[in-house]
């Protein structure tokens, strides 16, 4: 690793000026529906640009908690994330490792098509799952959820596990295989251990990306009792007033568990996704 | 990193949100318009169905040449213990 190159006085003037207007134009969107959640009653506009409204109150997060079944909707939500993640990390923990093991026919192929399936615009990709899910009978079901939510996440976490599995240098299982080692145990016992950044990586991947996702839960789900987070949400927004306190309150604490969550791992994450770099 | 750099680009060149609730769904008159979006509003507002699926072949063309590409260009597929 070569020392970081010091910057001048006038560069790291311009570099934090530079960050700092950025960081603003990020951070003002979050402040103002934080404010809007601690607003009393229903108002979105105002003229003031003050962060604590007048009149600042909690109400807006009582009733989410207690008038509405947000509580219900959230373990849904955990329920699904954990599953997509839980199969996420499994699946692409061993794709990933026959990818960068094994030398067989199609493998090229079959890497470049893990990440054909994300160059297909969702949208027009929604008809079909819809009409497959129905086929399988998954529609309007958690199951449908996790396998929709899989497949949106596996190319990348498969791609990410391949990297690093090719970081672990293969004379490690040689040389337990030479001990007497079934290959699936040496997988198992020396190389997954070694890859657990990078299995923490996918796993957070996954989590977030069935966390946040509108679009097909949207289509696929309609029971109430089974929404996740963002379709409670938008439930709060009808076609003929919009309770923006609620929903900005929600919208709060729906990105409250990722941010600490990513705040948690972001050290792991940055060095993590370089760290499978090594032919890039 | 170039699995991190190709889905990256991918993933931000179908980007549909971003574009879809700026512009209001490509206003004024379907001028505000990435390609993505357009698609999405031929085949769900203007039902030509047919259309915005040829029209998704088309991005998935674009992107697996760029994909290719850079895969070829960086060998990032090549086995380190194939060598």
């Amino acid at each position: 690793m070569s020392k970081p190159r010091e910057l001048t006085l006038w560069g790291k003037c311009l570099a934090y000026l530079t960050l700092s207007v950025f960081t603003l134009f990020a951070i003002y969107p979050v402040l103002r529906v934080f404010s809007i959640s601690l607003r009393p009653g229903n108002r979105l506009l105002t003229r003031s640009l003050a962060l604590i409204p007048e009149g600042a109150t909690l109400e807006s997060y009582r009733r989410l908690f207690f008038d509405e079944p947000f509580l219900r909707w959230m373990a849904n939500s955990i329920l699904v994330s954990s599953a997509v993640t839980l199969v996420g990390v499994a699946l692409a923990a061993t794709a990933g490792y026959a990818f960068s093991r094994y030398r067989f026919p199609g493998r090229n192929a079959a890497m470049l098509a893990v990440i054909t399936t994300q160059m297909f615009p969702v949208t027009m990709l929604l008809l079909p799952l819809f009409i497959m899910l129905i086929k399988l009978h998954l529609y309007d079901s958690f199951a449908g959820l996790v396998v929709a939510y899989s497949a949106t996440a596996l190319p990348f976490t498969i791609w990410q596990m391949k990297g690093y599995y090719d970081t672990i240098p293969y004379s490690l299982e040689e040389a337990a295989m030479i001990d007497g080692a079934h290959p699936v145990y040496a997988f198992y016992r020396i190389v997954l251990p070694l890859a657990l950044p990078a299995l923490a990586i996918s796993a957070l991947f996954s989590f977030m990306t069935a966390w946040s996702e509108y679009l097909v839960a949207a289509v696929l789900i309609q029971n109430t009792d089974l929404f996740t987070l963002p379709l409670g949400l938008k439930y709060f927004q009808s076609n003929m007033e919009v309770a923006w306190g609620l929903y900005s309150a929600g919208a709060i604490v729906v990105s409250l568990p990722v941010v600490v969550l990513f705040m948690a791992v972001s050290r792991w994450l940055v060095s993590g996704l370089t760290l499978g770099s090594v032919k890039g | 990193m170039t699995p991190a750099v190709i889905l990256g680009v991918i993933w931000t060149f179908n980007n549909f949100n971003v574009v879809w609730l700026v512009s209001n769904g490509g206003e004024p008159s379907d001028t505000n318009h990435i390609l993505v979006s357009w698609v999405y509003k031929a085949a769900f507002t203007y039902f030509r169905m047919g259309y915005a699926a040829a029209f998704s072949m088309i991005i998935f063309a674009i992107l697996l040449m760029f994909s290719w590409r850079t895969i070829r260009h960086t060998r990032v597929l090549e086995n380190v213990y194939s060598g």
